[in-house]
């Protein structure tokens, strides 16, 4: 076994998670290779280290969770309750949205046609082309544009 | 750590909570230093182990009283935890000045240490800060495989029935998680800073 293939196995060989017989090859390529040695001292001091951290984090949690399940299985339920709600204003707001804005199609249809039969009336002498129309029937009322168009 | 106890099944739905309740007891000081290898923040740890308890009190039903009860919670904290760092990708991804706020407590108020070499214990303690840096900055499946076989020291065997992988994918992943964060350490401190602890 070459150096490389030992320590692609170091990490497996430190855990002790290596067949009989690649640990053997292992070992007995450790006898007389100091560097592989000198690696494989490394890769357990890292292992130390790590075990280290986890021992010496003396953390504990700030409350008892046996006894706040219950008030959280409690607070999820407020949680979907609220979610609920959130969604029905949800659906309800657009529901009156969509509405508001058939009737508002309603009206602008209704205000082309009034409009349209003004145009008409005025025997066509006002030469108005589909722009014009389309610019001013979101925002001038017919009132408006008849007044503006004075009888001639 | 005890791993193996065998138990027969409890009865009622009161039962249940008071068994329930005993066995969270028995292990909730081991999962919450799990989750907080995994998060590296008090709080989170914390929503993380609660969060765990609810669930694995929902699919109690779904536990084999056959096999250990920590590992059982242990692989239902994993998963509420890679859903839960997922959603924090993304509205990280969406929001990206939102990862700056919960840096806030770190493990160093958490650190005691009865070393008896103060300039030593300094370095020590440095080289714990910014080894557990670089573990927070690793991938999310090394990082995983790191804290479950190198923090809490399970077998690859138990990792992967944990992490719910192929035990060979466990093999790699340690593998290149540890060549990683070593790289990295030695980056800064020098070749030999390992042989600190070996
Ligand atoms: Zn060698």
């Amino acid at each position: 076994m070459d150096c490389e293939r030992v320590r692609q196995k170091l990490s497996a060989y430190i855990d002790g998670d290596l067949t009989f017989a690649e640990k053997e090859r292992i070992e007995e390529h450790l006898r007389f290779c100091i560097s592989c040695q000198k690696e494989m001292r490394k890769l357990l001091g890292l292992k130390n280290l790590l075990r280290i951290t986890y021992t010496i984090l003396a953390i504990e949690p700030k409350r008892n969770f046996s006894l706040h399940w219950q008030e959280v299985l409690q607070r999820k339920s407020w949680q979907r309750a609220f979610l609920f709600s959130l969604t029905s204003l949800v659906i309800v707001v657009s529901l009156c949205g969509l509405v508001m804005w058939r009737n508002a199609q309603e009206e602008v249809k209704g205000l082309r046609e009034e409009m349209v039969s003004v145009v008409a009336l005025s025997d066509g002498d006002l030469d108005l082309d589909r722009n014009d129309l389309h610019a001013f029937h979101h925002s001038v009322k017919v009132v408006e544009f008849v007044e503006f168009f004075p009888e001639r | 750590m005890n791993r193996t106890e065998v138990r027969s099944l409890p009865v009622s739905g009161v039962e249940d909570a008071i068994w329930f309740e005993q066995k969270i007891k028995e292990c909730e000081k081991n999962l919450f230093r799990f989750a907080f290898h995994l998060t590296g923040n008090k709080e989170k740890a914390e929503d993380l182990v609660q969060e765990t308890f609810l669930r694995a009190f929902q699919y109690r039903h779904s536990y084999d009283h056959t096999r250990s009860f920590e590992n059982w919670v242990y692989a239902i904290l994993f998963n509420v935890y890679r859903q839960r760092s997922r959603k924090e990708r993304i509205i990280r991804f969406i929001i990206p000045w939102r990862s700056q706020d919960d840096e806030e407590e770190r493990f160093e108020d958490c650190l005691e240490w009865e070393g008896d070499d103060p300039e030593k214990f300094t370095l020590k303690k440095q080289v714990l800060r910014d080894l557990y840096a670089i573990i927070e900055k690793l991938p999310t499946p090394m990082k995983e495989v790191m804290v479950l076989c190198d923090f809490m020291d399970y077998s690859y065997e138990e990792a992967s029935e944990i992490a719910r992988c192929p035990i060979g994918t466990v093999r790699s992943r340690l593998h290149r998680a540890r060549k990683l964060v070593r790289a990295r350490l030695e980056e800064v401190y020098g070749e030999e800073i390992l042989s600190l602890w070996s």
